[in-house]
């Protein structure tokens, strides 16, 4: 029977079967719009949350504006969550075999980590731009050269490039939805502190996520990231998702 | 005939499990057959299969596909197998044509190649009408079909079944059925993983048995019977009728009846009023129950001749059932 034309360099093959890889992934985005639209959306709404509802009991910040220090705050955490977004990624092909079939094929064993770092990667870029221009809009001004902003934004991404591989990593590992439930309790609860350890409460894993997001008077971004979450993580619909994946919001 | 799969006493133990789950695991496929490995739940199908996937190490033993050792060859492995795990392995998200040229182009097809086989692969898979929806809506059967048009790309040489009909309705196994029929036409060696006799009676040539583990602390994956369909069926007594009587109190007068019209043991289950018994064949068999149940006067419920369970076979090879193995 046909064995397979080995034609070509192996590195070859492991670009092509990485840019395979990486069209699947954005196809997934493109077929998905909602998805996408919340992971870049969610940030700035958090930061439009901080800011404006909770922005006038920080007080004044050493140094200036509180704008000035939370926008480039929020840049960071973006890029920090993008391991959860990642490592779902990796468990949910791993659960649904996928990654399997991709062990049993005669392709580029790299290419899998590679497509979806580069994929990963080109997704956060947009994210990172949205979100510069959103931090704009409301007043957030740059203190520095056009130079450095640009040497700053390399830096987040090269941040979320490193994350990226310890989210592979994580996924590849866990395997099981426990530690990734784990993981997705630990940052959603991060995501809630930069301003303030008051709202640090998790999200209740067990009672069904609050649609309205208010459940008590006073605002709490927590409860708005509940409420967001599961338009995307229903449409990633891993047939084991834990009632905790809820908690967290898409990143 | 050249040998497609050989697996000489294959072991492997999970961290953590209380025995293993290959005790000195034994296969010999030839080329262009399909073989049938039977097993319980837990039995290590899938830990065998995955292990001549090049998925898994195997802790001990050597495994070979067409004369490549798949520990010290994964790659030249993965040129001739396809596999079809257990579990449909699909992007769920893109659409059944989109999966395929995917999986064509990691396959190293250009993509006019990729796109061309896959229009072959829909039609052939009649998958056609729904060839633009995304995977997530397709039921069970149709799922199957694509992993298995996936799996078929290349046409490898060998390709590995994992339980392809579990969860289908007798429609959905018809269909993937036929398929596989199709695949071997083509020359492809098939190793079929399945609970179902009756399945592995359709599709197989020859026949592997598995004992689950734990049993007295042994490991799972033992071979307990190998042969074909009708060596099997010899070993174990073929078809059995089946007798549900009306009335309880009848129970021992048509066990009695059973047992001359086949010259057997009969099962009894009083629970359900039951009688089991082998028969070698089916028509004599059934015509002269009735005949016989007419002439004692036995007020007979149901009347069935039927292929003998998993669980009969169990009995017959090992003298416990399934349950009694994993208990
Ligand atoms: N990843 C794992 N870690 C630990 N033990 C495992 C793992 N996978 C399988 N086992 C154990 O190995 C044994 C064989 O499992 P395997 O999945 O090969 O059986 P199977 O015949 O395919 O069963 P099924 O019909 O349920 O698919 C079982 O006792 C199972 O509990
Ligand atoms: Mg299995």
């Amino acid at each position: 029977m046909t064995a397979i034309p080995t034609t070509g360099s192996r590195l070859h093959w492991a670009l092509t079967d990485s840019l395979t890889l990486t069209r699947r992934y954005l196809a997934h985005l493109r077929l998905q719009p909602v998805q996408l639209a919340v992971q870049v959306g969610f940030p700035i709404l958090i930061m439009l949350m901080f800011v404006f509802l909770l922005g006038g009991m920080m007080g004044a910040v050493p140094g200036g504006d509180y704008r000035q220090a939370f926008v480039p705050g929020m840049f960071v955490m973006t890029m920090l969550f993008g391991l959860s977004s990642t490592m779902i990624a990796v468990v949910t092909d791993t659960q649904r075999g996928i990654t399997d079939r991709f062990r049993s094929m005669p392709m580029a064993p790299s290419a899998v980590l590679v497509g979806r770092a580069v994929a990963d990667l080109l997704i956060s870029m947009i994210g990172l731009v949205v979100l510069v221009l959103a931090g704009l809009a409301i007043g957030w001004r740059p203190d520095a050269g056009p130079g450095a902003v640009l040497a700053a934004v390399g830096l987040l991404l090269l941040l979320r490039f490193a994350l990226l591989w310890v989210g592979i990593y994580l996924g590849l590992r866990a395997g099981n939805p426990g530690t990734l439930a784990a993981v997705q309790t630990s940052s959603s609860r991060w995501r809630s502190s930069p301003a303030s350890s008051r709202h640090r409460t998790p999200c209740p894993s067990s009672s069904p996520p609050s649609r309205n997001g208010t459940r008590s008077p006073r605002p709490r971004p927590l409860s708005a990231s509940c409420s967001a979450a599961p338009a995307g993580a229903r449409r990633h619909g891993s047939p084991t998702t834990p009632s905790s994946w809820r908690c967290s919001g898409p990143h | 005939m050249a040998t497609a799969v050989l697996a000489e006493a294959l072991r492997k133990r999970y961290p953590a499990a209380p025995h293993p789950a290959l005790d000195g695991f034994d296969l010999t496929v030839s080329a262009g057959t399909v073989h049938g490995l039977l097993g319980p739940n837990g039995a290590g199908k899938t830990t065998a299969v995955r292990i001549l996937a090049t998925l898994l190490r195997p802790d001990g033993g050597r495994a070979e596909i067409d004369g490549i050792d798949v520990v010290a060859d994964p790659v030249g492995v993965r040129r001739r197998i396809g596999l079809v795990g257990q579990y449909a392995a699909l992007d769920e998200i893109l659409d059944g044509h989109a999966n395929l040229v995917m999986f064509g182009r990691l396959f190293h097809l250009s993509t006019t190649d990729a796109r061309r086989r896959a229009d072959e692969l829909l039609e052939q898979f009649d998958l056609v009408a729904a060839a633009d929806r995304a995977v997530s809506s397709y039921s069970g059967g149709m799922r199957r079909r694509l992993d298995l048009a996936t799996s078929m790309i290349l046409a490898p040489a060998v390709l590995f079944l994992d339980e392809p009909t579990t969860g289908l309705d007798p429609r959905g196994r018809a269909e993937v059925w036929t398929a596989v029929r199709a695949l071997v036409a083509q020359g492809t060696t098939v190793l079929l993983t399945t609970q179902y006799l009756d399945e592995a009676d359709q599709l197989a040539d020859r026949i592997s048995v598995l004992a689950t583990g734990g049993h007295d602390g042994d490991g799972g994956g033992r071979v307990i019977a190998e042969g074909t369909p009708d060596d099997l069926r010899s070993h174990i007594g073929g078809d059995r009728v089946e007798l549900v009587v009306r009335h309880g109190a009848d129970l021992p007068a048509a066990a009695a009846v059973v047992e001359a019209v086949t010259a057997t043991v009969a099962q009894v289950d009083a629970d359900v009023r039951r009688i089991t018994a082998p028969v070698t064949d089916r028509m004599t068999a059934l015509a002269a129950t009735v005949r016989a149940l007419a002439e004692h006067g036995i007020d007979a419920e149901d009347l069935t001749v039927r292929r003998p369970t998993l669980d009969e076979v169990f009995l017959q090879l090992t003298g416990t059932t399934t349950q009694e193995a994993r208990a």
